[in-house]
Order: C-alpha cells, then structure tokens, then sequence
C-alpha cells in the first residue's frame, strides 16, 4: 500500500454512489486493516436483563430472565433461545441470537417453529444492539 | 439414612462448572439510535466495586443461556503465570510493549447497569 494509490471503499459495507471515489490516504507509518466482509445483521435489537439479585456480589442472574426485543417495532422476539453479546472495544455491541428459523432458514419472528430431524430447527443470526435495559424489581 | 450417591462430572446430566474468576458488574450505555460502541461498555468486580482497567483494551462476550447462569468471558491482561491482572502494569514480554499477555476469563455476571445519558465516564 502506498500514499499515492486510490482505494474504493466500495467493497466494506458503504454505498458509494457510481463514480465516486474514496481516497484513504495513510498517515506515516499507519496500516490501514484489510477491509472484511460485513456482518449481515438481521436487525436492531434492546436486550432488558433482569434485576440484580442483590444477595451477594456473587449471586448469579439467570438466562431465562432476560428478553429480547425488536428496537425498531418494540415487539419481543420470542424465539431466541441464546444470546452471545459481543462488545469489543472497536467495533459495535452486536448480540448473535440463536432463533428458531423458518423453512428458508430465516429467522423466525412468529408463526409455527419448523420441525428438523429430533427437534425444532434453529439459527444463529447477528444483530446489532441499540439498547440496554434493567428491569426493575 | 443412607447417603445419596453424589454426580460425578461428565455423566449424563452433570457438566464440570467453569473456572470462573469471580463476579462481575457490566455498566452499559445509555441508549443509542442504532447501535452502541463497545469502547463505552464498563466493567466492576462486583466484590469490591472497583473498576477493570485491564479489560477495556480488548472484549468481553456476555453468553446467556435460557438454562443457565449469565457469564462473560473477559479478554484481559495476564500475568507472568497466566492469571489476568486486576491492577497493576501489564507484564511485558522482554522489552516489547506489543506482546503482552492477555487471557480469556469466564466471570458470572451478578448486574448489569445502564449510564445515565448525563453521566460521562470516567477517564
């Protein structure tokens, strides 16, 4: 990579109208990461957790009280049975939520779950996250 | 009374419990339009209340399960003996500041908070 190449950021996830391009331009001794593949997030969620116990520091909080919600209609998603938050420190907080899907292997927002060998058939699906919550006690 | 025969780890049903390293407190942002940035995520040891600076640097993976407890394992600095480090300076590899030793740590999870929109962080 050189200062005096053009680059597109056309590949990395941005709409970039036709015939425009992109000049990144490396400060001095700066790397600039290859560009990857962006997730393709199924939506934007708000996960609300449950209160704290309060017991004791070490009392633990249980999966099956947090909920999971569709940020942008305010419906609960009913069908995630496990949820993966990732926050790293540079990227977005995205949660990898294991659904029920569909027969196209959709995620499954409502209806009847489709029945695959012994049980129901799932997915992991990415989604962004927009909100936390605690519910109250 | 006869005493009931204890599980045994790896049979049907009992699973060896992780070597979590403690309890932790998860601060979170306060909402965002569409998604918030993981650099604004806080973590407190839930004993002391005290803050993680070890862990800010890299990740945290918050994993819930609907039939089991909320953990994270945290990407944090190591010691020399492969412990994270809670405080302190990060142990460095020879001179080289860009090898230091991190680890992935399972920690339960016993809150999670959300800032004040007017609360800033502190630095």
């Amino acid at each position: 990579m050189s200062d005096t190449e053009l680059y597109r950021i056309d590949d990395g996830g941005f709409s970039v109208p036709q015939g425009l391009e992109v000049l990144r331009t490396p400060a001095t001794g700066a790397s600039i990461p290859p560009l990857e593949e962006p997730d393709a997030y199924r939506g934007v969620i708000a996960i609300e957790w449950p209160p704290p116990n309060g017991a004791s520091p070490y009392s633990s909080m249980p999966g099956c009280l947090v909920s999971v919600t569709d940020a942008l209609t305010g419906k609960p998603i009913m069908t995630c049975t496990k949820i993966i938050v990732h926050a790293d420190a540079g990227a977005l907080v995205t949660a990898d939520l294991t659904m029920f899907a569909d027969a196209d292997g959709e995620p499954l927002l409502d209806g009847e779950p489709v029945i695959d060998g012994d049980g129901f058939r799932t997915g992991v699906f990415p989604f962004l996250v927009s909100e936390m919550r605690v519910r109250h006690a | 009374m006869p005493e009931a025969p204890r599980p045994v780890a790896g049979e049907a049903g009992t699973e060896a419990a992780p070597a979590y390293r403690g309890a932790v407190i998860i601060e979170w942002p306060p909402r965002c339009p569409y998604a918030m940035s993981g650099c604004a995520v806080e973590i407190f040891d839930a004993a002391t209340g005290k803050p993680f600076t070890t862990v800010m640097a890299t990740g945290i993976t918050v994993r819930t399960d609907a039939d089991a407890n909320l953990s994270a394992d945290l990407v944090m600095f190591a010691g020399q003996d492969g412990e994270p480090l809670f405080g302190g300076e990060p142990e460095l590899d020879g001179d080289a500041w860009k090898q230091l030793g991190t680890g992935v740590f399972s920690f339960l999870v016993s809150e999670m908070r959300v800032r004040e929109p007017a609360q800033r962080r502190k630095p």
